[in-house]
């Protein structure tokens, strides 16, 4: 790694990012250029193939001559690839500074991007299977403004993209790592006699004696953030500061035989099994035909589907840290997404028929990081595959730390209650006009910290808003609801999940509307630092989150230090 | 307010709200670019009717009935947008039949939009339109005199800016 971290030539650095030092750039790993001209060549080559092979094929030609244009092609693909990932690696360049993220891109056409630590939303270690194979990994750092705001660094080796990951999250937590590194170099490296600083005491606090860091205090930190050790180096030679990898809880493994069960009973193997059976019946009735294939080929989306929900939600696994939550999922390519305190926008909780026999769930969450890309790859949403009730009450305690234990049997009465048990609100019974089947389901929830949404009979939905996360408040009304005297609600939320709630009574619907915007406004003045371990900050963020058995502790004092 | 308000009978109108309403000249816009849109197909419809005669002018007597109504529903479409500045969020509130009212508060807005077409601009209206994280926030306020939306435009920037939240 001679020339990483050397300052990229001919890059003035614009005016108003953060300063960041020349040698504070780092480089990508030099792997990165063969990772992506294999992809790059990939591409050309099916292009080559689909464009081109019917012409080949046609002329008349010797099968040696057209072994060698289809393998020169490769080549010369694969060069091209080379050459331009080259470049491209060469003029790539990213820097971690206090109070940022910055990468720069492009070889003609540069971007300088800067992604602000208190705004990033999540970060993800992603290992496609060639990384899996040779050790290399991709990094994304998650901004709000869907999947085009987020930044990507690829590719490093895992141990240096897992340092990566743990230096963004512990700056973005607000420790301040060149203080550490300051008292480290002092002491020699040896970071387990310093435990002074209080931002690493809050590092390990109330992580459990078993979690995978092992030992408490600062052991855990001394064993997982070797501080003194030379870390790559840098354009001056000297030690980069590690962070401490925060000590995380697995709380959830999704066992591979669920997945599969909870797949074969979703409704779209039903409709590919009533699909099937429909043209081998149509086919034994018309003696076969053409449209046969037609029909079969139509299916291929729905088990398109299934294949992508079973390869990315294969081997699912959710663990508690003081960073946040650390999702890790998939099978040929794996993914391990922290999402730390209070970037959970919204949440829900559906089931549909047939996964209710087997009192299955699927809870999904939304950041404000959440978008479709332009390649069309939504980003991952999911905090629960499929999971009992009993999962899905600690996975809403785990992303919505503030609901308090008094709360849990309402939220409960959320997922398969109806009427108005629970202090649930529903629609007035005149509703049953509009929607007969789910007007008793239809209803709200105020509770301190959230607003809970309940909805739908045969597709049942739960849907938890927190007050902090409003970002706007609707209600609508369409003619026939105005002869009733009924409204619709939506709280806004940012990220994938819309909820909306139909047919409340107009009373009930005018006073929810004034009282949730005051309830969210005092929310947001109470809402916790984004810097969520920041010195002086609650700390009780990061013990709820890491211990989900202990009960949530109220936070000591709601005004968090300035954001900005 | 808030916990002591007493029930209402209208989520629409909230209490002690006073509604600001958008130009009229928003009506002269929307009633040309209708006349416009509909009208060409009119025309067109009522050249065939005299053409062939008999059924061939149940499209044109459609197209004819649409265009009452358009011309009907327009000015009271306008005339239902509205929009109210309280102390920390903004209220639209806006359609006839399918009625919709949006509470944004000022610290949630990310960026405002002002934006007025050719016609628009003959007119002397711009739109403006608050942002939020929330893609499903719909807070458009449509045909305001261009220095009434400058100036709502800043009140808002600066009010965004005071009152700014996070995400």
């Amino acid at each position: 790694m001679t020339d990483e971290g050397a300052p990229v030539p001919g890059v003035p650095v614009p005016t108003g990012t953060p300063a960041v030092a020349e040698h504070d750039w780092r480089r990508l790993h030099r792997v990165t250029p063969l990772l992506n001209a294999w992809k790059i060549a990939a591409v050309l080559v099916a292009v080559f193939l689909f464009q081109g092979l019917d012409d080949l094929v046609r002329i008349d030609i010797p099968v040696l001559t057209l072994v060698l244009i289809v393998a020169g092609a490769i080549v010369l693909a694969a060069i091209v690839g080379l050459v331009y990932s080259y470049f491209a690696w060469r003029r790539t360049s990213y820097a971690i500074t206090g109070d940022a993220v910055v990468l720069r891109s492009g070889i003609l056409f540069r971007k300088e991007r800067v992604a602000r630590l208190t705004r990033i939303q999540a970060v993800e270690i992603t290992q496609p299977i060639l990384g899996r194979i040779f050790g290399f990994a991709g990094i994304k750092v998650e901004s709000a403004g869907g999947a085009e705001a987020n930044m990507s660094l690829a590719y490093l080796t895992m141990d240096e993209a897992a340092d990566v990951r743990n230096e963004i999250l512990a700056r973005a937590a607000g420790i301040d790592l060149d203080d550490v590194e300051q008292v480290a170099e002092a002491t020699d490296g040896d970071l387990a006699g310093t435990t002074t600083p209080a931002e690493l005491a809050q590092l390990v606090e109330g992580s459990d004696v078993t979690s995978v860091a092992g030992p408490t205090g600062a052991h855990a930190v001394a064993a997982h953030g070797p501080a003194g050790a030379p870390g790559p180096a840098n354009g001056r030679g000297l030690p980069r500061r590690l962070a401490p990898e925060a000590p995380e809880h697995q709380v959830f493994a999704l066992p591979a035989g669920r997945l599969v069960a909870s797949l074969l009973a979703h409704g779209a193997t039903v409709g590919v099994v009533v699909a099937v059976a429909g043209v081998i019946v149509g086919g034994i009735l018309s003696d076969g035909g053409e449209w046969i294939f037609n029909a079969l080929f139509g299916l291929l989306g729905a088990v398109g589907f299934l294949w992508s929900r079973f390869s990315t939600e294969f081997n699912f696994r959710l663990a508690t840290s003081p960073d946040g939550l650390r999702v890790r999922q998939g099978l040929l390519e794996t993914k391990a997404r922290t999402i730390p305190p209070g970037r959970i926008q919204a949440l829900s909780v559906m089931q549909g028929p047939i996964w209710r026999i087997f009192g299955w769930w699927r809870v999904r969450l939304t950041l404000a990081s959440q978008g479709t890309s332009s390649d069309g790859t939504d980003t991952s949403d999911v905090l629960l595959p499929v999971g009992s009730r009993e999962e899905v009450m600690m996975m809403l305690r785990l992303a919505v730390p503030q609901l308090e234990v008094h709360e849990l049997p309402a939220i409960e009465a959320g997922l398969a209650g109806m009427d108005d048990g629970e202090g649930w609100v529903p629609s007035p019974r005149r509703a049953r006009w509009l929607d007969p089947l789910a007007y008793r389901r239809n209803a709200f929830r105020v509770l301190d910290h959230v607003i809970a949404l309940r909805t739908g009979r045969v597709f049942r939905g739960l849907s938890v808003v927190p007050h902090e996360r409003t970002q706007s408040l609707g209600v609508s009304q369409g003619p026939l609801e105005r002869r009733l005297g009924l409204v619709s609600f939506t709280p806004h939320s940012s990220g994938s999940i819309e909820p909306k709630l139909p047919h409340l009574d107009v009373d009930v619907a005018a006073n929810l509307l004034v009282e949730q915007a005051d309830r969210a406004r005092s929310a947001r003045r109470a809402a916790g630092p984004e810097r969520w371990m920041h010195a002086g900050g609650p700390t009780t963020t990061a013990a709820v989150a890491s211990d989900p058995g202990v009960e949530p502790a109220e936070p000591a004092e709601p005004a968090g230090p300035p954001r900005h | 307010m808030g916990v002591m308000s007493i029930p209402q009978q209208d989520p629409f109108e909230p209490d002690g709200v006073t509604w600001s309403r958008v130009s009229d000249q928003l009506i002269k816009a929307r009633l040309i670019v209708t006349v416009i849109w509909l009208g060409i197909p009119l025309a067109a419809s009522v050249v065939l009717g005299v053409i062939f005669g008999g059924w061939v002018w149940t499209p044109a007597i459609v197209v004819a009935l649409l265009l009452a109504w358009a011309l009907w529903l327009i000015p009271r479409q306008v005339r239902a947008v509205g929009y109210a500045e309280r102390e920390e969020d903004l209220l639209v509130r806006k359609g006839v039949m399918f009625r919709s009212l949006v509470v944004v508060p000022y610290g949630r807005m990310q960026f405002t939009d002002v934006s007025s077409g050719p016609l628009a601009r003959s007119f002397g209206i711009a739109e403006v339109k608050l942002h939020t994280a929330s893609a499903s926030t719909d807070a458009t306020i449509p045909g305001l005199p261009t220095a009434e939306a400058a100036r709502v435009k800043d009140r808002l920037t600066s009010l965004g800016e005071s009152r700014l939240a996070g995400l």
